[in-house]
């Protein structure tokens, strides 16, 4: 949905890398050249090519897409399967009940270990560059949005 | 077995009557202490993730769910269990796409997340009217099912007395709503998050334990009782008699989905929590508290339709939706013992709960709105925005109360499909592009507003809920063409259409202003303040 060129030239995820607490090295792709190393980029204008920022904007892009379509894939499966297929969803499963119901009822743990899932991934690939990128914001305070 | 005589209906008036004295009073006492604006709009400052969570869960399990999902699934079997799952994906969608970026640049209201992208009065103005257009309903459903419910319950059977009820209960939820704010709000739903919970485990423990611990013999003896056979345990009994009943439940489905956890008085509890991982963890909490929950619905449902059969339900309400009432009534057997009665109280007690704090968090949500969007400017002192926000939860409560009265004899259905759909093509692809698109363009925003809902209203009058069969809210009439129930299959793709299309029309001239809005707000969309929010 966005137009962000970044995406044109996607970096493979390397999730150890940029979730450390420790600065990472620098990619080697632009800012590999020469004195241009980690403070320097840091001390950048933020609404500039930001390399924090665009880490960041990838994470919760990946993360956000990879959360919803697996959610929602299962679902649109389950549905799809559910009016186009009856004849599989109403073969016998585990104790006599129809696949569907049971597939239905799978759903519940399945919503849970999700959101175990997403809350972990989170805390470890999103958290830590969140944090670095409010740390950079130079307007803390422009949240005052009038009516 | 199934009457409410005797000792059971003075125990549920009793219930009644201390659940009302002690909300009351649980409002007044934690109402705002000072007249503080960010207290009065977002409750307490940093409410903790489980009590949010829970709050949130409370927010989301309206009387609508209780009563009409579990309705479905007592008669309807497998569709029912499929909508309830739906309501569920709903929340864990909201919690995963919406959730963090709502928190990070909302402060009160939908308009302040919009008018952060696009700020302008007609931008404002736009989102509150889309607000009350989708609440107004929802409320009205909950209203007349409360006037029916209580009418039901405490043994109520003339006009003059279920009307009384419903003007009773819509007098006590503007109380709430004005008087305790978000805070006596997030406390009533806390409360009643956690009675519903604990007393539907008890009941579902029990009719799982008459069952012998085993889901599948409880769902073919619910089968054999429910005069459907087979097909109670497969798709197609709730629409069985539509057109084409595939694409009518999956536009059902596409409506849950996407409009149940957009809509307002959902969303408005991202605002109040503290910092991204409080958000976070209150959604965790949320969609655990809604899954144990449509996991006890469904035992409980399908152990009415088991116990008592499908006759007996229909009989009490032709849609179902005394179903989980009925279903617990009979979970403990024909003679109530004193601790089983206190129990069976217990349930009661969570389900009035249910009908009166969600009517008021959505009071609260449209009161909001009207007062934060509308009647305040920049300059307004807080004291004078805070009477208007109370002053609009009159405003707001009055006409709705009216509407409920009319309408409570009428299939309310149609009402309760306008809020989901109006949620599902208007405000869910305002929300997903103006937080993640960044050429989302003003006009672009209007029209996914304006075009989601008018297309919406458009579509349903036309449908077989409103008019055409015994069933629909108007029976006499005819003027029934649309061939779906609901209106999502059509009206979704229109808003994502209408706010794309101006988008790319506009963005000659707005598009570069969009974009570096858009760059200007990302730090904090993604991010989060750099401080912790009303801190």
């Amino acid at each position: 949905m966005s137009a962000d060129s970044s995406e044109l030239h996607p970096l493979r995820h390397r999730p150890a890398r940029h979730a450390s607490p420790v600065p990472p090295s620098p990619p080697p792709t632009r800012q590999s050249n020469g004195n241009s190393n980690w403070r320097s980029v840091r001390a950048r204008s933020w609404t500039g090519p930001h390399r924090d920022l665009r880490l960041l904007r990838r994470a919760c892009r990946r993360q956000r897409r990879v959360a919803a379509f697996a959610a929602l894939g299962y679902f649109a499966v389950f549905l799809t399967l559910t009016v186009a297929l009856p004849s599989v969803m109403t073969a016998p499963a585990l104790g006599g009940l129809p696949a569907g119901l049971c597939l239905a009822l799978v759903q519940l743990p399945v919503t849970w270990l999700a959101v175990l899932f997403y809350e972990y991934t989170a805390r470890r690939h999103v958290d830590p560059l969140a944090r670095r990128v409010r740390h950079q914001t130079p307007h803390p305070r422009d949240e005052q949005v009038g009516p | 077995m199934t009457d409410f005589k005797g000792a059971a209906q003075s125990w549920s008036l009793v219930a009644f009557f201390s659940v009302v004295t002690l909300t009351l009073l649980l409002c007044v006492v934690t109402g705002p202490d000072r007249d503080d604006l960010d207290e009065f709009y977002t409750g307490y400052r940093f409410l903790s993730p489980l009590r949010n969570g829970l709050a949130i869960a409370g927010d989301y399990i309206s009387a609508a769910t209780v009563l009409t999902v579990g309705g479905i699934i007592a008669l309807c079997g497998y569709d029912g269990v499929v909508l309830a799952l739906s309501t569920l994906l709903s929340l864990l969608l909201l919690m995963f796409l919406l959730a963090e970026p709502l928190h990070h640049t909302g402060r009160f209201t939908m308009g302040d997340v919009l008018a952060r992208r696009m700020p302008g009065r007609a931008v404002r103005i736009t989102a509150c009217a889309v607000t009350l257009a989708a609440l107004v309903p929802m409320m009205v459903v909950q209203l007349a099912g409360v006037g029916q419910l209580l009418a039901y319950v405490l043994g109520f059977s003339d006009s003059t007395m279920r009307t009384g009820c419903v003007v009773g209960a819509g007098a006590l939820m503007i109380t709430y709503a004005a008087l305790g704010g978000m805070r006596g709000t997030a406390l009533i739903q806390i409360l009643k998050t956690v009675i519903l919970l604990g007393s539907g485990l008890v009941v579902a423990a029990l009719i799982l334990h008459t069952f012998g611990w085993s889901p599948p013999t409880l769902f073919r003896t619910a089968a054999r009782n429910s005069g459907a056979g087979h097909n109670y345990l497969r798709y197609g009994l709730q629409f069985a008699g539509g057109k084409h009943p595939a694409l009518d439940m999956v536009s059902t489905q596409c409506a849950i989905v996407l409009g149940g956890a957009s809509l307002p008085h959902v969303t408005m509890r991202m605002y109040t929590a503290g910092s991204t991982r409080q958000v976070r963890r209150a959604m965790s909490w949320a969609v655990s508290a809604v899954a144990l929950f449509i996991a006890v619905m469904t035992v409980v449902t399908v152990g009415a339709t088991a116990l008592i059969g499908a006759k007996t339900i229909t009989a009490a309400d032709p849609r179902g939706s005394t179903a989980y009432l009925l279903g617990a009534r009979a979970a403990f057997g024909t003679d109530l013992s004193r601790p089983e009665s206190l129990l069976f109280t217990t349930v009661t007690t969570a389900i009035f709960l249910t009908l009166l704090a969600s009517v008021a968090s959505m009071t609260l949500a449209c009161a909001n709105s009207l007062a934060h969007d509308i009647a305040a400017r920049p300059d307004t002192p807080p004291l004078r925005e805070m009477a208007l926000a109370r002053l609009s939860a009159l405003a707001v409560g009055i006409p709705v109360i009216g509407l409920a009265v009319l309408s409570q004899h009428r299939s309310l259905q149609p009402l309760a499909i306008l809020s989901f759909c109006l949620g599902a093509s208007a405000i869910a692809p305002a929300l997903l592009y103006s937080l993640f698109w960044r050429r989302y363009t003003r006009a672009g925003l209007l029209a996914t507003l304006i075009g989601g809902t008018v297309s919406v209203l458009v579509l349903l009058p036309g449908t077989s809920l409103v008019s055409g069969t015994p069933q629909s809210a108007f029976p006499d009439a005819d003027f029934n063409w649309f061939p779906f129930t609901t209106t999502a299959l059509v009206s979704v793709p229109a808003g994502f259409l209408c706010g794309f299309v101006a988008t790319v029309l506009s963005r000659r001239r707005s598009g570069a202003r969009a974009r570096n809005r858009y760059e200007s707000i990302e730090p904090v969309l993604l991010a989060g303040p750099a401080y912790p929010k009303n801190g």
